[in-house]
């Protein structure tokens, strides 16, 4: 674990996605009160063309906008395979389509006007969920680099393990000796910086090794 | 005998034959035969001298034959032309022209004397006489009075006039004071009214009497009707003719008798005047300053008389009945749009819901802000400063849109003023815009560089946009999105503008190309179907025509068109 905790993290940043200048405005005025950076868009294709943040991050995104819709946008993330925490707001929601949103993984959806409070709560909840996210995010980096460095046939009695098996099992299904298998184990545990069995069990499940 | 005899034999010679020639009674017939018959016979030979002059001649010019020379006939037998007051020329006599050997055809001639001041019209026709050596000999007249016919002929034509004015619209007071006056014509001394009886069938109302005391018109109007009511108000009533000789004394005019003597009337004969169905509309009467009872020539006048008023009096009742109609109709109609409007603005709802929350939101979220930063020891003014310009500008943002949508809401009087429709068309598309976003749609204007001044009421021709637009766009709704267009063009027509609506939806099958115009033909399921039949009513009354067609790549088009103002075509 000490690679990734040795990590900074980097500064949180709220992504504002609105076609309205004065809502724009008003939303990275509300954004600094809580003592926040955020980043102006003014639609979601200008947000796609961008850099994507490094730190933990919540995009706040009016539903209805020229070209892409914040839904859209919220379905294109997902595909990239890497969703960002969002917090709707629109100037008239309809009951399917908070539903669509919110099934999607929103934190919240929020009609104008809303209660700042709100907007503040949301966005702080969004944040911690991305830290959250991007904390598991680089762990399996991490761990995709570990497993990475194992030998073909470490990696198959980091799967015979993590099945279950006795070295004995291992021994005789990889057709070697036990002892062999108890050297490749140590190699394993060594490598995945596990401190159990059931540690390297958590770590095979993250990695989605089938155990099949 | 010897007149006898001439003529004879002048008649043999001439053109006419009698079967008995020169018997003894075929003289005695023609004789006689001149003497019974009403048509006047004059027969004069070359010299100018009468030979026949038989009675009805005499009475027709007053004196018989004299041995005045044909320089002095005119004067003489009182003969004038057509206008009545030139003496007739002595060369153009019909008698004169026949003994020249001239035939002479329905010359009609009026002729005034001592016996006849009034005068009469005669129609005269002559021929030559000649001997039996074929020379003329002298002339023939046949005249005839034809005063009635005239008379009549001029009657009807009056008749005709009146009836005419009713066909072309005249007010009613106007059509009975003409007929008032044409009856009058017919016979002296007698004048006429016309009275209405009021629609809850319990009063006189004025009609037509040109002719009567004004005092007296002013008291009849109003008055009620009943069985002792004079002779209109009885006349009415009791739905049948009332005769009274003499106002003095008759009873039913016991309590008007001091309104007879002061207005010098006598005699008054009323005469109900019913409807097709038989209803009593009003009452015709006769009045005469003496005593008085009817003829025969009265009754006829009067037949005539309450035929054509009743005829009028219909004719304006209908027209005011189809009035209340129409302005009812217009009434409704007016609601019905304002309904329909109103529809459509709730269609718009979610779109107007969003501009207005827009700024609203901001708003609540600035002043929000700005408290927070109040509550603070220190707070910073600049800031603060920035964060309520915000506030402001927003606010008006807002009142903006609301203004917007107001004068579409709100009820509206139609006035027509000169516009350009580009502008109506560019409002549409910015009021429009939201929900187009919403339903990802793609709008595209296309406008006339310029176009003509059109007359025409903004507000409904932005609601007839507005609802080709809506339609446009959920004619859409399975198009998949990114072929979801709709264009509005504007452009030039040959008599002022054309506008267009395409959409790329499901387009309309031609059956249904006309029956989308009707009243509650609808394909929504929330819609009323007025839309479009509201929509063509206003095009129509802007004197232009809305009509759909089918798109070649799909969808349908909408296009409308509107007169250019008076000299704004080119």
């Amino acid at each position: 674990m000490t690679a990734a905790g040795a990590k900074t993290e980097k500064e949180p940043v709220v992504i504002v996605v609105d076609d309205d200048p004065s809502f724009r405005m008003f939303l990275s005025r509300l954004v600094q009160t809580i003592g926040l950076k955020s980043i102006l868009f003014t639609s979601a294709e200008e947000f796609l063309a961008a850099r994507q943040p490094d730190g933990p991050a919540c995009l706040v995104l009016d539903v209805q906008m020229p070209g892409l819709s914040g839904l859209d946008l919220q379905r294109q993330l997902a595909e990239r395979g890497r969703p960002l925490p969002i917090v709707f707001t629109t100037g008239h929601g309809d009951i399917p389509m908070t539903v669509e949103a919110m099934k999607a993984g929103a934190i919240g959806f929020l009609s104008k006007p809303f209660r700042n409070q709100d907007m503040i709560d949301a966005i702080k909840e969004g944040i911690a969920r991305d830290r959250e996210s991007r904390k598991k995010f680089d762990e399996l980096i991490e761990l995709q680099a570990r497993y990475e460095s194992l030998t073909a046939r470490e990696r198959e009695v980091f799967a015979l393990v993590t099945r279950g098996s006795l070295n004995k099992q291992i021994a005789l299904e990889l057709g070697t000796s036990e002892r062999t298998v108890k050297a490749h184990r140590a190699q394993v545990v060594q490598k995945m910086e596990a401190e159990s069995v059931a540690d390297l069990v958590r770590m095979a499940d993250k990695l989605g090794i089938s155990n099949a | 005998m010897m007149q006898h005899d001439r003529a004879n034999e002048a008649w043999v010679n001439g053109s006419l034959r009698l079967p008995l020639e020169n018997s003894p009674d075929a003289i005695l017939l023609l004789d006689s035969i001149l003497h019974q018959m009403s048509d006047a016979v004059i027969v004069a030979d070359k010299q100018y001298r009468f030979v026949v002059f038989n009675p009805a001649a005499e009475r027709m010019f007053g004196v018989g034959a004299t041995t005045v020379k044909a320089e002095g006939w005119a004067r003489t037998y009182g003969l004038y032309l057509p206008d009545q007051v030139t003496p007739f020329p002595p060369d153009d006599l019909p008698l004169a022209r026949s003994i020249r050997g001239e035939e002479v055809d329905n010359l009609e001639m009026f002729v005034r004397h001592d016996k006849s001041p009034d005068g009469v019209w005669i129609r005269v026709n002559g021929r030559p006489l000649r001997d039996v050596a074929g020379e003329l000999a002298g002339g023939v007249i046949v005249c005839r009075d034809i005063s009635e016919s005239r008379k009549e002929d001029a009657f009807r034509a009056g008749q005709g006039r009146v009836l005419e004015m009713i066909a072309r619209g005249a007010t009613l007071q106007e059509v009975l004071a003409s007929l008032v006056t044409l009856i009058e014509a017919q016979s002296e001394d007698m004048l006429c009214s016309v009275v209405e009886l009021s629609e809850d069938g319990k009063h006189i109302r004025h009609g037509a009497a040109p002719s009567l005391p004004e005092v007296y018109v002013q008291a009849v109007n109003g008055a009620p009707i009943g069985p002792k009511n004079g002779s209109c108000g009885t006349a009415m009533f009791l739905g049948k003719q009332v005769i009274v000789t003499d106002m003095l004394t008759d009873p039913l005019w016991e309590d008007y008798v001091e309104l007879a003597k002061l207005s010098g009337l006598r005699a008054c004969w009323s005469t109900p005047i019913y409807s097709g169905s038989g209803k009593v509309l009003g009452s015709f009467a006769m009045y005469y300053r003496e005593p008085k009872t009817p003829s025969g020539t009265e009754a006829r006048l009067t037949e005539v008389a309450t035929h054509i008023a009743g005829i009028a009096i219909e004719h304006q009742r209908a027209e005011n009945e189809l009035r209340a109609r129409e302005e009812q109709l217009r009434v409704t109609q007016a609601e019905l749009a304002h309904v329909a409007r109103v529809s459509t603005m709730g269609e718009l709802a979610a779109s107007i819901a969003h501009e207005v929350n827009q700024p609203l939101g901001a708003i609540v979220g600035n002043a929000d802000i700005c408290l927070r930063w109040l509550e603070q020891p220190d707070p910073d003014l600049v800031q603060l400063r920035e964060a309520l310009a915000d506030i402001s500008s927003d606010g008006h943002r807002a009142s903006q849109v609301i203004k917007r949508i107001r004068s579409l809401v709100k009820k509206h009087v139609p006035d027509k003023l000169p516009l350009d429709f580009n502008d109506v068309a560019r409002e549409v598309v910015e009021l429009i815009n939201h929900e187009a976003q919403r339903t990802q749609v793609t709008v595209r204007s296309e406008l006339a560089a310029t176009l003509p001044s059109v007359a025409a009421d903004r507000v409904q021709l932005q609601q007839v946009l507005i609802n080709l637009v809506m339609n446009a766009i959920d004619a859409m709704n399975e198009t998949e999105p990114a072929k979801r267009e709709l264009l509005l063009t504007t452009s030039r027509s040959e008599r002022g503008v054309l506008a267009a609506v395409s959409d790329r939806g499901v387009g309309i099958d031609s059956a249904s190309m006309e029956q989308i115009f009707k009243a509650f033909h609808t394909t929504k399921s929330g819609g009323m179907g007025m839309g479009l039949a509201i929509s063509r009513s206003i095009i129509e009354s802007h004197g232009g025509k809305l009509w759909a067609e089918s798109n070649e790549n799909g969808g349908a088009t909408f296009k409308f068109t509107l007169p250019a103002l008076e000299g704004e075509t080119q």
